[in-house]
């Protein structure tokens, strides 16, 4: 009997350390972008977003092409390119950052779970911490997360010419989702 | 003399306006119909990126269309907004890769892994590989031009 616990004890161990010890991962999350300002709303699509979290130390980062953005109009995908992002000189925005309360989630067990991250977003060459909450879907061994938070393009030294004021909100709001893979190696 | 003011600010206004509604609605450029830029191989446009030490390569792709052919790293993907992408092989591995988003509508669903496939698109530039999923070159407003096994 004694032999048996600890069988299952060991075989636990060893389960929750392989879980612990990976890390998943997505080449393809959505990043969506929504200015909701006085004259007009503008949105916009990122495909191609690549996020890999660790499941072990909680560590989370999420990377993306400012390019890689589509708008509804193209006018105006070439302004956010040309005269807001400047995204010759500044291809990519990034964030890294913790899931604090990673002990609580397990990818590996169906359930929603909330997260508390936070860390570095840096984009258009400036660099802000921040804070928010993302959610994991866990459901028939797919998984999937998602986060909604809000940016001040001033905070990131893009600059809203006075007549845009009424076009261009100064609190963009940024969902970001995607559905996770656990990474190979 | 009234009159000619008159309507020089008329012309002026319907001219500015008509640029103006132009310009809002200009359609996306698209690959699609287009003659590209360069026809290359998956694996040597991601080494000239991977290669390159300043941003020459970026400028010399950069939202042009490019044609490309190599072998599908993986199923094509439906992507969450209903867009599909293909992903092509840039290495034996494929942990590198470059990438076409197809415009909407067009899908990918019949490509499978292993699959010869030559596609189209717009390139975005090269997402360098800083998190350990490998390095990919990013297209999108593409088309498929051929497939098979």
């Amino acid at each position: 009997m004694q032999k048996k616990i600890f069988m299952a004890i060991a075989a636990i161990a060893i389960l929750s350390t392989q879980v612990q010890g990976q890390k998943f991962y997505t080449k393809s999350g959505l990043v969506h972008f929504f200015s909701d300002a006085k004259m007009e709303d503008i949105k916009a699509d990122n495909n191609s977003a690549s996020c890999v979290i660790d499941a072990s130390s909680g560590a989370m980062e999420w990377s993306l092409l400012n390019k890689g953005f589509t708008f509804e109009s193209a006018f105006m995908q070439e302004h956010f390119n040309e005269n807001y992002m400047e995204s010759d000189k500044f291809p990519k925005s990034t964030f890294k950052g913790t899931i604090s309360n990673m002990s609580a989630i397990n990818l590996k067990k169906d359930g929603s779970y909330t997260a508390s991250v936070s860390g570095d977003l840096t984009m258009h060459g400036v660099t802000k911490n921040m804070s928010t909450t993302a959610t994991f879907t866990v459901s028939g061994g797919k998984i999937s997360c998602s986060s909604k938070f809000y940016v001040k393009p001033s905070d990131f030294n893009i600059n809203i010419p006075g007549d845009k004021k009424d076009s261009i909100s100064n609190n963009i709001e940024i969902t970001v989702s995607g559905n996770l893979q656990e990474l190979k190696k | 003399m009234k009159k000619i003011i008159l309507f020089i600010i008329a012309a002026g206004l319907l001219v500015g306006g008509g640029t103006a509604l132009y310009l809002w609605n200009k359609p996306h450029k698209t690959a699609e119909g287009e003659k590209p830029f360069a026809t290359i191989s998956a694996d040597s446009l991601f080494q000239e990126y991977f290669a390159a030490t300043d941003s020459s390569v970026s400028k010399k792709y950069s939202e042009k269309v490019i044609q490309v052919h190599g072998i599908a790293a993986e199923d094509g993907e439906e992507l969450q907004n209903g867009r599909w992408k293909v992903r092509l092989k840039a290495d034996e591995e494929g942990m590198n890769s470059v990438v076409v988003e197809l415009i909407p509508g067009a899908t990918a669903a019949n490509i499978k892994s292993g699959m010869n496939i030559e596609a189209k698109g717009i390139c975005i530039d090269y997402l360098a590989d800083d998190m350990g999923l490998g390095g990919e070159v990013q297209m999108n407003q593409g088309v498929l031009i051929e497939s098979k096994k």
